[in-house]
């Protein structure tokens, strides 16, 4: 491999060589950008090229492999890298085949919803005690599934190459990975709350269109929203992770299933409805996917580019 | 030199960090200048070493934007001061030594 010339080959090659957790790997990949960077500057102000002033700040920080090398932690037990492996080896698929990814992930999702949906038609058993009851059981085991699987994935996972890029750019994994308990906490308390409330049909269907406005917004907001919203919308969600987890949570389609099962309509209209949403949700996954794959340079030079311009 | 460096790069840091709190690019600078260009260590070297001692309560680290850039600024614990203090009379011990046994070696 040929040793890269600019900053930003630079800090391609040194992102994909380190090893570590994702919340040391954001401080990290800014603390060496902005030390290019200001070496850069002062060859600048020395008269150089710029083309002459990157090669020179490069030449003197040392190889990418070598730096990122310092950083390894070496907690990791061999089944977390095996797991880690698989993990990166899923993501990295779902990324180049996004129509294919994005099956795969509403694929996940079928057990939640499945979960979610006979809890929504057990509300309609008469006694309102026994059907909340159930759903707070259904719910709460749901929930204890999904912390155990979000803790046991960031256990120390190494981040290497392009799925650490996939998950820095984003955001609802970003909080997750950042605050695994806040995160699910939040979305439990969602899931939990809006089953339960439900058995009421018309604030159960208030709260569906409620819900579905927002993740429109949310879609189209990713869709067209430019890098600079966005950035600000990812930073947000970072430093901010139980507001980012709230609004997350309208993304579960398991929830908008729930809902929909709870509508006071002709039992065929709500099962078409509820694959709609599911036909909806793979087309907007896969769109997430190419997302990720046209702007995966631009996120990163956005993410770069932030502390200097702040 | 850099290799002989490498083990004393923690006394080295923490001496940088001890008139004041300074980002990654500023201590290998304040290096160069006190040791008169002689402390070259590739400048990447550093920044896992400052993690490191940070992880040790040696040093501890927060962003500033005083420049009108956000930086990663470090500075030494309490722990560190008395780690510093610590390291560098040994080394003294060591040096003085070191001078002792090699003299009129040349």
């Amino acid at each position: 491999m040929s040793e890269p010339e600019t900053i930003r080959d630079y800090m391609g090659a040194f992102n994909a060589a380190l090893e570590v957790g994702l919340r040391s790997r954001r401080r990290i990949v800014l603390e060496v950008y902005d030390h290019l960077r200001q070496a850069a500057d002062e060859e600048l102000g020395r008269g150089e090229t710029e083309e002459e002033a990157q090669r020179r700040a490069i030449a003197t920080f040392g190889s990418p492999e070598q730096v990122a090398a310092g950083f390894q932690s070496g907690r990791l037990g061999s089944l977390d890298r095996r797991l880690a492996l698989t993990a990166t080896r899923l993501d990295v698929w779902m990324a180049r085949h996004p129509w294919g990814g994005a099956v795969l992930r509403t694929a996940l999702f079928v057990p939640a919803a499945a979960l979610i949906a006979g809890l929504g038609l057990a509300f309609a058993v008469p006694d309102l005690g026994l059907s909340v009851a159930i759903g707070l059981v259904g719910a709460g085991a749901w929930m204890s599934l999904y912390l155990g699987a979000v803790a046991r994935k960031l256990r120390g996972r190494p981040e290497s190459g392009l799925r650490a890029r996939i998950v820095a750019h984003d955001p609802e994994r970003l909080v997750l990975d950042c605050h695994p308990l806040g995160g699910p906490a939040a979305n439990g308390f969602w899931m939990g709350g809006l089953v339960g409330l439900a058995p009421n049909v018309d604030f159960g269907f208030l709260l569906w269109i409620l819900m579905g406005s927002l993740l429109l917004a949310l879609l189209a907001h990713n869709c067209v929203g430019d890098d600079e919203t966005r950035r600000r919308w990812f930073n947000f969600r970072r430093e901010h992770p139980w507001w980012g987890a709230l609004v997350n949570a309208p993304l579960f389609p398991s929830v908008a299933l729930a809902l929909v099962l709870a509508l006071p309509a002709p039992l065929g209209f709500r099962l078409a409805l509820a694959l709609a949403i599911a036909a909806m949700m793979v087309g907007l996954a896969a769109l997430r996917c190419l997302a990720w794959n046209a702007h995966e340079r631009e996120w990163i030079e956005a993410e770069l580019r932030a502390p200097r311009d702040r | 030199m850099s290799e002989s460096l490498t083990g004393h790069l923690d006394l080295l840091l923490l001496a940088a960090l001890r008139p004041g709190p300074a980002h990654g690019y500023a201590i290998i600078e304040e290096l160069r200048r006190r040791s008169g260009g002689t402390f070259d260590l590739p400048e990447g070297t550093i920044y896992p070493a400052l993690h490191r001692l940070e992880r040790q309560r040696l040093l501890e680290s927060e962003w500033s934007d005083a420049t009108g850039r956000r930086r990663r600024v470090y500075r030494l614990t309490r722990s560190g001061q008395r780690a510093l203090g610590e390291k560098a009379k040994s080394w003294r011990s060591f040096a003085r030594g070191m001078a002792g046994a090699l003299e009129g070696a040349t």
